[in-house]
């Protein structure tokens, strides 16, 4: 039983090393297919990612494939960065310049409303002596000069 | 961004002179014109110390400080 059945598969060695052969082949076809979809769809999607970068994802003269725009995206990297910091550079500034103009308006304020008082306290006091005779003198100009903040004329 | 006033509105309050304080000046005046004059003066003040720190907030050190 066994032997026949040996005899018979000896005599059909040729037959089954072909289909063998026929089956590595068919197998090794179907990876060749998907590997080189795969390939096709890497390279589509590279040549997608390179020309959003603006620049050809081909090679050119000595230039490997890719290099160039691998460059371009690296100094588009970099670019991104530096005005990254650029801005938050800017804007540190822009606020330290807010917060020494806001402490200088606010000195000044103060001292302006310092003067006021006190200029109006000496013009009530001149307008004070004038009020029973109506009649004015250096000193009244004086303080109306004060109050005014202006310098007396010659 | 900067945005710069136009330099007529960078300019700094004008001080012309006051009135005289010459010892030999007396007038006779008015309670109501007095009060009048009184008021010219402290609006006038204010308005050149507020034109004074708009311009230093723009142009900052532009207008001389009051002491």
């Amino acid at each position: 039983m066994i032997r026949t059945l040996f005899a018979k598969v000896k005599a059909e060695a040729f037959f089954l090393v072909l289909l063998a052969v026929a089956a590595v082949g068919a197998w090794l076809y179907v990876q060749y297919r998907q590997v080189s979809a795969d390939r096709d769809d890497l390279r589509h999607r590279a040549e997608l990612i390179c020309a959003g970068s603006g620049v050809d994802f081909a090679a050119i003269g000595n230039t490997g494939r890719g290099v160039r725009c691998a460059q371009t995206v690296a100094g588009l990297v970099k670019f991104k960065s530096d005005s990254d910091q650029l801005a938050a550079a800017t804007l540190a500034q822009a606020m330290a310049d807010h917060d020494a103009r806001q402490n200088d308006d606010t000195r000044a304020a103060r001292a302006a409303a310092e003067a006021a008082s006190s200029a109006a306290q000496r013009m009530e006091m001149a307008d004070a002596q004038a009020e029973r005779t109506n009649l004015v003198d250096s000193d009244w100009f004086r303080a109306v000069n004060g109050v005014a903040g202006l310098r007396p004329a010659r | 961004m900067k945005d710069t006033p136009p330099a007529e509105l960078l300019r700094c309050a004008t001080r012309p002179e006051g009135l005289p304080e010459d010892p030999s000046l007396i007038a006779q005046i008015p309670t109501k014109i007095r009060a009048g004059i009184i008021r010219l003066a402290r609006a006038f003040a204010g308005n050149a110390d507020r034109t004074d720190r708009l311009v230093n907030w723009n142009v900052p050190g532009s207008c001389p400080k009051p002491e």
